[in-house]
């Protein structure tokens, strides 16, 4: 208690170097749970830009569908497997597939149908909000589409243009009709700029004759699941089926990630030196000015391991004041920055990209791990600052320390 | 790139067009008559025998895929090798869509949206979804004396038939994907029993089977055909005539687009 | 005189300045660092971007990108990619024509993007050509041999040797078909390059196509820096006008990796940043304890007449000396560290999956430094605003204190 309080004195006594101290501490630790809090949710982040741009984090399709798409192959009974999938909590979609044609006046050109449901879409996928003109799907407009980019130039369409899709329905028959364009995608993906052509579940089934069955479930996880144990979960409700998760569906984004990840690693370990550079120079500093003192103390007849634990404990007080300050600026701005992010668009070059749909706005992500790692390492920084000079103000020879400069 | 890959999606339509194979055939059988003739003359004879011909014909097609059949009533017409319109009686569904071949372009008319499209490059090589020919099939045989060397296999009895077997290896610059064409036909009146299609490794890939000759205004012809893919044996295509005139009066702008809506 | 009297004092007290010399030598060593390797990681991305793609600055015809098609050509390509390379900083320019054709074969058809090219000047230019697993390289620029991926070649039931037909859309629009065989079988692990992609002599795609012998629908230039190619396409634009050509940066042609990588460095400024915060947090720390420390030392010399004015001019000369000084021992100090990471690197494998190091076609997991002179100034003459300015607070601080007060403090 005796060295509580005295170590609450000298703190106190030299008021400015404290504060000075704890101030540089605080400033620290602050930036690092901001910073720790950035770097995870620049991953997430990237993912989310991809997996939920329209891929989801879990597909289910039938078997060999992937590997030769057919309109024939479909999951037979989807209804029930969404609904034992919204039970388990995830949130789930299901979409159909087939190849066509699409023409506007002399202009033809192949395209990738895909029949989807627009309010599910539009809530868990980001495509739907990437519009450069018109507006979404909807169910009670059932003739009206959406089309990439490319395409809309490749038909020479515009908003409210009729085109006509031809296809073989599932019946063999010839399927043939007339929509119109409701909306143009921004840039989503090399194969959906050039051929995609969304349209709703029912004129996707009229159109070509499929009344039953769906080529694509697609799952959102929550957000903390482990996409590993969610797959194997699903795959335990989808018997029979292929469940694949988006890591399988593109690996060379999943690779991309991963590598940008892994990149960011030694980025990470440095600015934790820069931090641990600031913290053992606020600390050396304030130790290493005060050995006179010490001198002073051990002159007076204080032993040696109280004159140590007088040094940790300024050490571990300070520390805790930073602790305070640091995590009160620190953690706000984190929360504020996770709900509204940092927009980079205005700082990013080269505004010819701004077509892409990414997202360019920066989520921090705030969790208990981006908040004690920094917190943690800080006091363990501090201390390990300290045990050398304080060891050394401990054993030091009174003489010396007090005509220590 | 996915849909590049499904691009078999052809439209009914087009196969119907798949009947003008027949026609070499028919026409040359007919003509030819013992003893044996050379090979190479033979099919010479088909391109030049079909040249400045024209017909109508009211066809039904049949086709059977593992997901669905469906059986289709078409009239035809055609003139020479060149100009050929289709256009669908039955079903009631597809009434009216006609198809219209000039040369190497093929349109496609649509009643159900009143429109007009133009094959693609890339729908005129892929084979259609659940169809057994591919579209390129309908350029490609008509210049069968050009593409293939062809020579005399076999002559004699097989199955208790006198049958004669003709063997075409594409010449090796033809821009043909088989290795090998086989083509049975009978000894006694050279007409067309059987046609095997071959890979490069000499494995069949399709067979397609004659039947019903009988004489249409003074020729002798199979009136019904039938393909079948090698590799899914219980699929075909089987077309039968059920009219077919020669040599009828076609008017001059009848293989236009503007009239392939009418 | 202040000059010599505020080096003198920096090495009065040895310790606490060689602290704080270290304190700089470590953030700007930081800096250095993490700008170094970040611009070395995008710079390897984006190579790897261009070759696996269409070179940092793609040329190609005038409207070829709103409507590509066979129709569009870039003309006399022989002599735009000769004056191409005369430019300065051009590293490389290859001709190709890009376009779409349907493969068949009595197996079966599938749509493929068509690549084609002169084998011998894309040799080593070109990614794919350094896959090929099976069979030969192409060996002319008109034999009609192709290259075609694993995945094409499972699906046509294709070996080496056989045939295929290729169908198109020739310059006037007319369908036309050609017969090839296969030469070599590559697979590079990248799904959509081994389904799709088929290689081609450049000449026999000429002749089907109904091109003359110069035209191509693209140039691919190679840069020496990848960070002209925004201004390098616009020079290259200027010059293929003339030929019926515009001249696009990488990013515009790949959106979506421009798009990953400008999230990314983005995000990375960002970071430095807070490197620079930090760095900056320390100095001044460093700067005012000094300061602070030596309080009564200047209350002394100001009680002894020395003029406010003349101690802020000292204390900013001490804190200049000690920019000096320590940006100095900083570059000395960065030149073995960015030596050793420019050279072998941090390798990222550790953290990354086995398989994804074994796939090795997309990215390198060596992590090398790379050095921009710009931002090299841009870091030095940062740490060295930072420290003038850590210095202005406390010399503001000990100028303005009273004499009599501040020997009090102590």
């Amino acid at each position: 208690m005796k060295t509580w309080s005295m170590a609450f004195r000298n703190i106190l006594r030299a008021k400015r170097r404290s504060l000075i101290t704890i101030l540089a501490m605080a400033f620290a630790l602050g930036i690092m749970v901001v910073y720790t809090g950035l770097m995870d949710g620049m991953i997430g982040d990237m993912k989310k830009n991809a997996v939920m741009l329209e891929m989801g984090h879990v597909q289910i399709h039938a078997e060999g569908y992937r590997e030769s798409p057919s309109i024939y192959k479909r999951i037979q009974a989807p209804d029930v497997l969404l609904e034992r999938l919204d039970k388990a909590g995830y949130t789930a979609s299901y979409r159909l597939f087939a190849s066509g044609l699409a023409a506007h006046g002399n202009s033809s050109a192949g395209v990738f149908l895909r029949g989807v449901a627009p309010d599910l879409e539009a809530e868990t996928m980001r495509l739907p909000h990437h519009l450069l003109a018109g507006k979404w799907l909807n169910r009670n407009d059932p003739k009206d589409i959406v089309i990439g980019k490319r395409l809309a130039k490749t038909l020479s369409a515009s908003l409210g243009d009729e085109i006509v899709i031809v296809s073989q329905a599932s019946d063999g028959s010839i399927a043939n009709d007339l929509y119109r364009v409701g909306g143009i995608l921004k840039s989503i993906s090399e194969e959906v700029d050039r051929a995609g052509l969304f349209m709703t579940v029912d004129a996707f089934r009229d159109l070509m004759v499929v009344t039953k069955g769906a080529h694509e479930i697609v799952i959102t996880l929550p957000e903390d699941a482990d996409l590993n144990a969610a797959a194997s979960t699903i795959a335990n409700m989808a018997q029979g089926l292929e469940v694949s998760t988006w890591r399988q569906l593109n690996p060379a984004l999943a690779q991309m990630i991963d590598a940008a990840d892994a990149f960011l690693l030694p980025l990470v370990i440095i600015t934790y030196i820069a931090v641990a550079i600031v913290i053992l120079n606020a600390m050396l500093m304030v130790v290493f000015e005060r050995i006179r003192e010490y001198g002073v103390m051990k002159a007076l007849g204080v032993n040696p391991y109280e004159v140590f634990f007088l040094v940790l404990t300024e050490t571990i007080i300070m520390t805790t004041a930073a602790a305070v300050l640091g995590l009160g600026f620190g953690v706000p701005l984190a929360f504020y920055l996770e709900t509204h992010g940092i927009n980079l668009a205005p700082f990013a070059e080269g505004a010819t990209i701004s077509g892409v749909a990414l997202d360019l706005i920066w989520h921090s992500m705030v969790s208990a791990r981006t908040i004690l790692i920094p917190l943690v390492t800080m006091y363990v920084l501090a201390v390990i600052a300290t045990i050398y000079p304080a060891a050394k103000a401990a054993y030091l020879n009174p003489v010396e320390a007090i005509h220590h400069r | 790139m996915k849909f590049v890959q499904n691009h078999r999606f052809y439209l009914k339509a087009y196969t119907l067009l798949l009947c003008i194979l027949l026609f070499p055939f028919i026409i040359f059988a007919e003509q030819l008559a013992p003893p044996l003739p050379d090979a190479d003359k033979i099919l010479k004879k088909i391109d030049d025998l079909w040249r400045g011909e024209s017909s109508r014909a009211i066809v039904t097609m049949r086709v059977k895929t593992v997901h669905w059949e469906r059986t289709l009533t078409m009239e035809i017409f055609s003139e020479g090798t060149e100009k050929t319109y289709v256009k669908i009686q039955k079903p009631l569904k597809e009434r009216g869509t006609a198809t219209l071949k000039v040369g190497n372009e093929i349109y496609n008319y649509l009643p159900k949206t009143n429109r007009t499209i133009k094959l693609t490059a890339a729908m005129m090589m892929g084979s259609w979804m659940g169809s057994h020919f591919t579209n390129d099939d309908l350029v490609k045989e008509s210049r069968i004396s050009e593409d293939y060397v062809s020579k005399i296999t076999f002559a004699g009895a097989r199955g208790g038939k006198e049958i004669i077997e003709l063997t075409l290896i594409p010449k090796p610059e033809a821009v043909v994907v088989w290795g090998k064409l086989v083509v049975v036909v009978r000894a006694s009146d050279l007409q067309p029993v059987e046609i095997t299609y071959y890979d490069e490794d000499s494995n069949p890939e399709r067979h397609m089977a004659f039947s019903d000759y009988q004489v249409v205004s003074g020729r002798l012809l199979p009136l019904y055909m039938a393909m079948i893919p090698t590799d899914k044996p219980d699929e075909f295509t089987e077309i039968t005539y059920k009219e077919l005139t020669f040599d009828v009066s076609i008017p001059k702008g009848f293989f236009s687009l503007t009239q392939l809506g009418r | 005189m202040i000059a010599r009297m505020a080096w003198r004092n920096l090495w009065r007290n040895r310790r606490r300045t060689i602290i704080t010399l270290v304190s700089i030598a470590f953030g700007f060593l930081l800096a250095l660092t993490f700008t170094s390797l970040s611009d070395g990681s995008y710079g390897q991305m984006i190579d790897t971007a261009a070759r696996m793609g269409t070179g940092h600055v793609t040329i190609e015809p005038q409207g070829y990108r709103d409507k590509p098609g066979h129709d569009l050509v870039v003309r006399d390509t022989g002599q735009l990619a000769d004056e191409v390379r005369a430019m300065p900083g051009i590293e490389n320019a290859t001709i190709r024509i890009v376009g779409q054709a349907m493969a068949a074969t009595s197996a079966d058809s599938t749509g493929a993007g068509i690549i084609a090219l002169d084998p011998e000047s894309e040799q080593g230019v070109f990614f794919l050509l350094n896959h090929v697993v099976e069979g030969q390289q192409l060996a002319s620029r008109e034999e009609k041999k192709v290259l075609i991926g694993k995945g094409m070649a499972r699906r046509l039931d294709l070996n080496l040797g056989k045939k295929l037909v290729l169908t198109t859309t020739d310059k006037t629009g007319e369908i036309v078909s050609g017969l090839v065989r296969v030469a070599g079988i590559f697979s590079t692990g990248v799904d959509e390059a081994d389904k799709y992609i088929i290689i081609v002599p450049i000449d026999y795609m000429r002749v089907l196509l109904g091109y003359s012998k110069n035209e191509a629908t693209q140039i691919a230039v190679y840069l020496n820096d990848r960070r002209d190619a925004e201004e390098k396409s616009h020079a290259l634009a200027l010059l293929a006008a003339a030929y019926n050509g515009t001249a696009l940066p990488w990013s515009v042609m790949m959106p979506d990796v421009a798009g990953v990588i400008l999230m990314d460095s983005t995000g990375n400024y960002f970071l430095q940043v807070f490197i620079f915060l930090l760095v900056g947090a320390g100095i001044l720390n460093t700067v005012l304890m000094g300061v602070m420390e030596r309080l009564r030392e200047f209350g002394i010399m100001l009680a002894v007449g020395m003029s406010p004015g003349k101690l802020w001019r000292m204390i900013m000369t001490e804190t200049f000396w000690l920019a000096v000084v320590g940006l100095l021992v900083s570059s000395v100090l960065s030149v073995p560290v960015y030596w050793y990471l420019h050279k072998y690197g941090i390798d990222i494998s550790v953290w990354l999956g086995e398989d994804q190091v074994y796939g090795g076609v997309l990215f390198d997991p060596l992590m090398k430094a790379e050095f921009y002179l710009d931002h090299a100034i841009l870091i030095f003459s940062g740490v060295f605003i930072l420290i003038l300015a850590a210095g202005l607070y406390p010399a503001f601080l000990a100028a303005r204190t009273r004499p009599v007060e501040t020997i009090k403090i102590l």
